[in-house]
């Protein structure tokens, strides 16, 4: 009494349905929306705050007496090889000047290291030397990331003071252009 | 098989054709979580800090050449053979420095401020293999 | 073709269930597309650093020509010109086209106070979050038409030139929960100023008492101030920059003649006598000053002052003190004054009567009164790199969100 030949409607119909919720399931199992470049963000905010406090450090404040510029805090302690006025002033004057109310911490925190290095050249080959390394105790290795390289040239009339026994061999004892990089991590 | 029906085939094609559709938004998605990746990776590749350091060195290096080369004794002064001696040194250190620690070629043209002439043009080549600078001239009064 | 408009039962079954889940689906779609409209977090970073390279990198710019109305000749001479944007008053603003701090373009990351004061001035600049004339969005986050919300705020972090009060400057709104933010470091270069004690050298006092002119001059020579052995964050550059210069001790410049015959002593002490009647003595008053001139190259003929505006502090230590606003041309009514003269002048920037540039020079003159008692005060004050106070560059932070 009741036709079976139209019974393959309601097949197509849960066919086609079941072909686009299988599809769907597909598509929304896949894409991910995820909030993208989060580290790359940081990582450019850092590099531009390293890079704007090597800048001021090597940016003397005033005119001598006789009008010359002044020398640079950085070119007096690559000069002298001051470790501890190098990290003093790199973290403690700026990264971390406290008393100052930030807006946000997210680069500019207590939680940043900073490892720095001169680089000068030997006859046709760079060498370099430890300016500051950061004490043993690195805080928790797991949660650590990547670092960011801030690098300026300093001009130095000689060779500096206080040097290591192979640097100071190495180094000439003229005018020369020599490369402090400094190494920032937030642990 | 005769007496099958085809007029509702075009109920699976409906289907068929939301899925192919469902596919193509899922491309357009995937290719959108590339863009704001590029962004910040676009501010960290390009070398602006590097050309900055670069040229104010330059003009430094310049300034110390054509004062004299820092020295003070009579024999030393600008033009002299220890000013040349320095100041091809110092062009070496620069040269090594950028290509050994950036990867970058960097060439630094400062012709000599000597015979008459008014002023000099210096000029800085940089190349990091992604992103070149040049600036010629850079006219300085002797 | 059926004429009977029955539908078999299976059709309505299948297409219902093809129609029920079509309709999931659809309300799945929506989920997939929020990735593509959402607004945070992706791009606002990038606008805050542009931002800030923006502020940080760029000394800013201002045309000629007025941007409201349509520039038909970039050229187009106005009376403003195309002097530093933070020198356009409000009948120029929209001429600027970009706001930017830096000293110069050779000079990253050194900012210029005068820059800094104009564009935290929130009476000058638009700053309502609901304003489709919003100025720092059109001139800064260069969106007339998406409403970022933003806060810029700028504080220095090595104390500022003496007496000048700590930095903290901001515009914008208060932060919210998420926000693309970057962080700056900068130096801030600070106008220079002079201070003139009449009393300590001679090079100041009046010999004679009957000079044709009691004045003083403060030379500003062009050749000396743009020297390029001067690097150019330490340039004292009075084109851009106003100055301040402070005269004390001008009591002691007064009567100071004795009785006939001259040296002239110098201590007011000493009256001076009425010539009309010798044997009077008049005791010393206030000394007066007269007229403000120009000297353009140093050596012409004055010419009344002309400047934008002059700022003129009379005995400011004193309750008798006064200041006044002197716009240019108006001649200065006498003016007693006990002790202390203090001028500011505004940026020198041409074009006017006056031309001052790197190659010219230019003398201002103070003129006192002649007629008794007289104001024994002469000579010419340098205003260069050793006898004026050239504050050092302080540090700063600035920081920049964007929402």
């Amino acid at each position: 009494m009741v036709k079976d030949g139209a019974q393959l409607y309601t097949m197509e119909g849960i066919a086609a349905g079941l072909i686009m919720l299988l599809t769907t399931y597909l598509v929304l199992g896949s894409t991910s929306v995820y909030t993208p470049g989060d580290t790359h963000i940081t990582d450019m905010q850092l590099e531009q705050v390293g890079s704007d406090i090597l800048k001021i450090m090597d940016t003397p404040r005033n005119l001598t007496n006789s009008l010359r510029p002044n020398q640079s805090d950085l070119a007096l302690m690559v000069n002298t090889t001051d470790q501890q006025g190098f990290n003093t002033s790199f973290v403690g004057t700026y990264l971390n000047k406290p008393g100052i109310s930030a807006e946000a911490t997210q680069s500019g925190s207590s939680r940043i290291m900073i490892k720095a290095t001169v680089w000068f050249r030997n006859q046709s080959s760079l060498q370099s030397y430890q300016l500051y390394a950061p004490p043993g105790n690195l805080g928790n290795f797991s949660a650590r990331e990547p670092g960011v390289r801030v690098t300026r040239l300093v001009h130095l009339s000689g060779k500096p003071t206080g040097l290591g026994p192979i640097a100071s061999v190495n180094m000439r004892n003229k005018p020369q252009e020599a490369l402090v990089e400094v190494l920032m991590w937030q642990v | 098989m005769a007496g099958i029906d085809n007029e509702g085939q075009w109920i699976i094609m409906m289907g068929f054709l939301v899925s192919i559709g469902i596919f193509f938004l899922a491309i357009v998605i995937s290719q959108s979580t590339l863009v704001g990746q590029t962004t910040a990776e676009g501010v960290l590749e390009f070398p602006k800090n590097d050309i900055q350091d670069l040229r104010h060195d330059v003009l430094l290096v310049e300034k110390f050449e054509r004062e004299g080369c820092g020295c003070s004794t009579p024999g030393c002064q600008y033009g002299t053979f220890g000013c040349d001696s320095n100041m091809t040194e110092i062009r070496e250190d620069i040269k090594q420095i950028f290509l050994y620690r950036k990867s970058a070629i960097v060439n630094i043209t400062l012709p000599r401020c000597g015979g008459g002439s008014y002023s000099r043009e210096v000029g800085i080549h940089f190349n990091n293999g992604v992103t070149a600078y040049d600036e010629y001239p850079i006219t300085i009064y002797c | 073709m059926r004429d009977s408009a029955q539908l078999p039962v299976d059709f309505l079954v299948g297409f219902t269930i093809f129609i029920l889940s079509l309709i999931m689906v659809a309300n799945f779609v929506p989920s997939l597309l929020v990735g593509l409209q959402r607004t945070t977090g992706i791009d606002y970073d990038a606008v805050a650093y542009r931002t800030g390279v923006v502020l940080v990198e760029d000394p800013g710019e201002k045309t000629g020509c007025d941007l409201g109305t349509g520039c038909v000749d970039l050229g187009k001479p106005d009376s403003q010109g195309f002097r530093p944007w933070e020198q356009a008053d409000i009948y120029h603003k929209n001429e600027i086209l970009r706001l930017g701090l830096a000293v110069s373009s050779n000079t990253p990351n050194i900012l210029s106070i005068n820059k800094i004061n104009r564009f935290f001035d929130t009476t000058f600049f638009n700053d309502q979050f609901d304003s489709t004339t919003n100025d720092y969005r059109s001139k800064l986050l260069f969106s007339p038409t998406y409403q970022y919300g933003y806060n810029v705020t700028l504080q220095n972090i090595s104390p500022m030139k003496a007496g000048e009060p700590a930095l903290k400057m901001s515009v914008g709104q208060p932060y919210p929960a998420g926000y693309g933010y970057i962080r700056r470091y900068v130096l801030i270069k600070q106008n220079t100023n002079a201070t003139v004690n009449v009393n300590k050298t001679m090079a100041f006092n009046a010999v004679s008492d009957d000079q044709v002119k009691q004045e003083f001059r403060i030379r500003l020579d062009g050749r000396i101030l743009y020297n390029r052995s001067i690097d150019n964050p330490y340039k004292i550059d009075l084109l851009r920059e106003p100055f301040t210069i402070r005269i004390t001790n001008l009591s002691s410049v007064l009567n100071n003649s004795a009785k006939n015959p001259s040296p002239i002593a110098n201590s007011s002490s000493q009256w001076a006598t009425n010539f009309n009647y010798p044997a009077e003595l008049l005791p010393p008053t206030n000394a007066t000053l007269t007229n403000i001139v120009f000297y353009p190259s140093c050596t012409a003929p004055s010419i009344p002052f002309y400047a934008d505006r002059m700022n003129l502090t009379v005995d400011p230590e004193l309750p008798s003190g006064s200041t006044q606003i002197l716009p240019s041309g108006t001649p200065l009514t006498p003016l007693p004054v006990v002790n202390t003269i203090e001028l500011s002048v505004d940026p020198l920037w041409p074009p006017g009567v006056i031309l001052f540039d790197e190659y010219n020079c230019l003398e201002i003159g103070l003129v006192f009164q002649n007629n008794l008692p007289h104001t024994l005060v002469t000579g010419s004050f340098l205003y260069d790199y050793t006898n004026v106070t050239r504050p050092s560059l302080s540090t700063g932070m600035l920081e920049v969100g964007i929402w």
